[in-house]
């Protein structure tokens, strides 16, 4: 064990490469829950009664089934799609393996999270929006999005910071990451350094996300 | 150019259904500013809203420029939807955006040019004389001035019809005798009819030609302004009117009456009578005196309207003479018991 750091039994190398796997899960997984969370978000909004696309049928299914996705457990959630995943990436473990799960787990909370934030821009906008003769789809995109877009960017940077936890979690079918070493050698082995150095480094990355999370919300606030 | 025949607005709940407009008939003209007036409640919110179809009326039909808007296809309603403007209570721009872009929104809409996009804006900003402020976001304007880019962007697309949802209740009384005058100016340069919705009568007063009284989701009462202040018909119209004209007997000289039944008279001047020194000729025709308890002059579509109370003393024969004189002068006169 040449280059171990600090007295701990991994390598500076096996951080630095677990670190990067985080990031990669994360991104991933966001890019994908995101564009499957901000549409479903957008639909749950317009469909509600009274709104610019009222419609019972569309509100009514997707409403309980983003509730029931997201009252599964992740870990539970992780082996229930196992088939599934290993259908789109022909492996049920692994880094890619645990994309799958993620974004079945980040998609029903990112869309609950945009629905949220764009109830949240005054209905009189769109009132004139409408009274403007702006089609639906110009009324959610000039209107809509960029009303609620502060709002969006912190429900992203909390949707973020949720799938950092958890890719920890996605260990359990040997993705790797930063929350994978942290269990394996610090909680499994009780490496304390290697608990401590994992966990602070997780807490820099959530912190660095709210941060700059933050920041960009309140430029585009602007106050 | 705005017609309501029979319009019912009917909302239902599970628990109830709530009939928000009772069968409406209306006629707005073309220049006109047509006024509504009644307390909240009174459906006249619904009522405006049916025009650009914010609402959809659940019996009759609403006429706009010679249309009835329920019969379009949704592309033709967004198109007639561009001729007619609004601007509401609460302004409802856009934070996120600039007050150019603001104002360019329904241009951007219609996919028109930049650089049209770019004139049009100058010439509105110009209008509504905020210039200096293309680059300010509208959390950065007084309430006034958010209303002028309100009514800067409801005059993008050069609508013929303008509609104001209460646009000055929520601005003190400057700002809305400034955004009023330039309501005004709209409706004169441009020929752009006007219908607005308010709860102040001083509203109407100010800028109207006529008005429809509200009530229960019912017109009670409809006229040019000037009949309506002369001669409000309903209880309703009468505490509207004495809302910005005061007639009323002054508490102080009731509680100082005594037993004495004093004879009080009512007198409203209307236009160039009261240009008239009828006081002065009265007391030096007949054997009365004359002390006035109230007066008020206003004006109402550049026309002076006044009323005068006055508490006459005199002997009877020479009092009935004087009022007699008072009615062949053709002024409205009338006795008030107290």
């Amino acid at each position: 064990m040449g280059n171990t750091l600090w007295g701990m039994e991994i390598t500076a190398e096996q951080l630095l490469t677990a670190f990067g796997d985080t990031l990669y899960m994360v991104a991933i997984s966001l890019v994908f829950s995101g564009l499957i969370g901000l549409p479903l978000g957008i639909l749950l909004v317009i469909t509600r009664k009274g709104h610019i696309l009222e419609n019972k049928w569309i509100f009514n299914v997707l409403n309980p089934i983003i509730n029931i996705l997201r009252s599964v457990p992740f870990i539970i959630l992780l082996v229930a799609v196992i088939p599934l995943t290993r259908m789109i990436v022909g492996s049920a473990i692994g880094m890619n393996a645990a994309i799958v799960p993620l974004i079945f787990y980040a998609a029903p909370y990112i869309a609950r999270l945009v629905e949220n934030s764009l109830l949240e821009v005054d209905k009189g906008i769109i009132e004139a929006a409408q009274a403007m003769g702006a089609t639906t789809w110009q009324i959610i995109y000039r209107f809509l999005i960029p009303e609620g877009l502060s709002s969006l960017i912190l429900t992203f940077t909390t949707a973020t910071i949720g799938l950092v936890g958890s890719t920890a979690m996605a260990g359990a079918v040997g993705a790797g990451g930063v929350g994978d070493l942290a269990l394996a050698y610090g909680y499994q082995r009780f490496d304390t350094m290697t608990m401590i150095v994992t966990v602070a480094a997780l807490v820099i990355i959530v912190q660095l996300m709210q941060s700059t999370g933050n920041f960009v919300s309140r430029k585009i606030r602007r106050r | 150019m705005i017609e309501f025949q029979g319009v019912k607005k009917i909302y239902e709940t599970k628990k109830q259904t709530v009939e928000a407009l009772k069968g409406i008939d209306l006629k707005v003209e073309k220049g006109d500013i047509f006024g509504v007036v009644g307390y909240s409640g009174a459906g006249k919110s619904t009522l405006i809203r049916l025009v650009n179809l914010l609402e959809h009326p659940s019996d009759g039909s609403v006429i706009v420029g010679g249309k009835d808007l329920t019969k379009l296809s949704p592309k033709e309603l967004r198109a007639e939807k561009k001729k007619i403007g609004m601007i509401f209570q609460h302004f409802n721009l856009l934070n996120s955006k600039t007050v150019f872009d603001n104002i360019a929104m329904p241009l951007v809409l219609s996919g028109t040019p930049a650089k049209e996009i770019q004139k049009r804006v100058g010439e509105l900003l110009e209008f509504v004389g905020l210039s200096s402020k293309a680059k300010s976001y509208p959390d950065q304007l007084s309430g006034g001035q958010k209303q002028r880019i309100g009514i800067a962007r409801a005059l993008a697309t050069n609508p013929s019809i303008l509609l104001c949802d209460e646009a000055t209740s929520a601005l003190d009384p400057q700002t809305t005798s400034a955004v009023l005058q330039l309501l005004k100016k709209i409706n004169e340069e441009y020929n752009i009819t006007i219908l607005l919705i308010t709860h102040e009568m001083s509203v109407i007063r100010e800028i109207c030609n006529k008005v429809a009284v509200m009530e229960g989701g019912c017109v009670v009462e409809q006229g040019s302004v000037f009949e309506v202040f002369a001669k409000p018909q309903t209880d309703i119209a009468k505490n509207f009117v004495r809302t910005v004209i005061h007639d009323e007997i002054p508490q102080s000289f009731l509680k100082s009456i005594g037993s004495h039944i004093p004879i009080i008279w009512k007198i409203n001047f209307i236009g160039t009578t009261s240009g008239t020194p009828l006081l002065s000729t009265i007391s030096k025709k007949y054997d009365v005196h004359l002390s006035v308890l109230s007066a008020n002059i206003s004006e109402i579509q550049e026309t002076p309207f006044g009323n005068l109370i006055i508490e006459v003393t005199g002997n009877k024969n020479e009092v009935d003479k004087a009022y007699q004189y008072i009615k062949d002068e053709g002024i409205l006169v009338q006795e008030v018991q107290v």
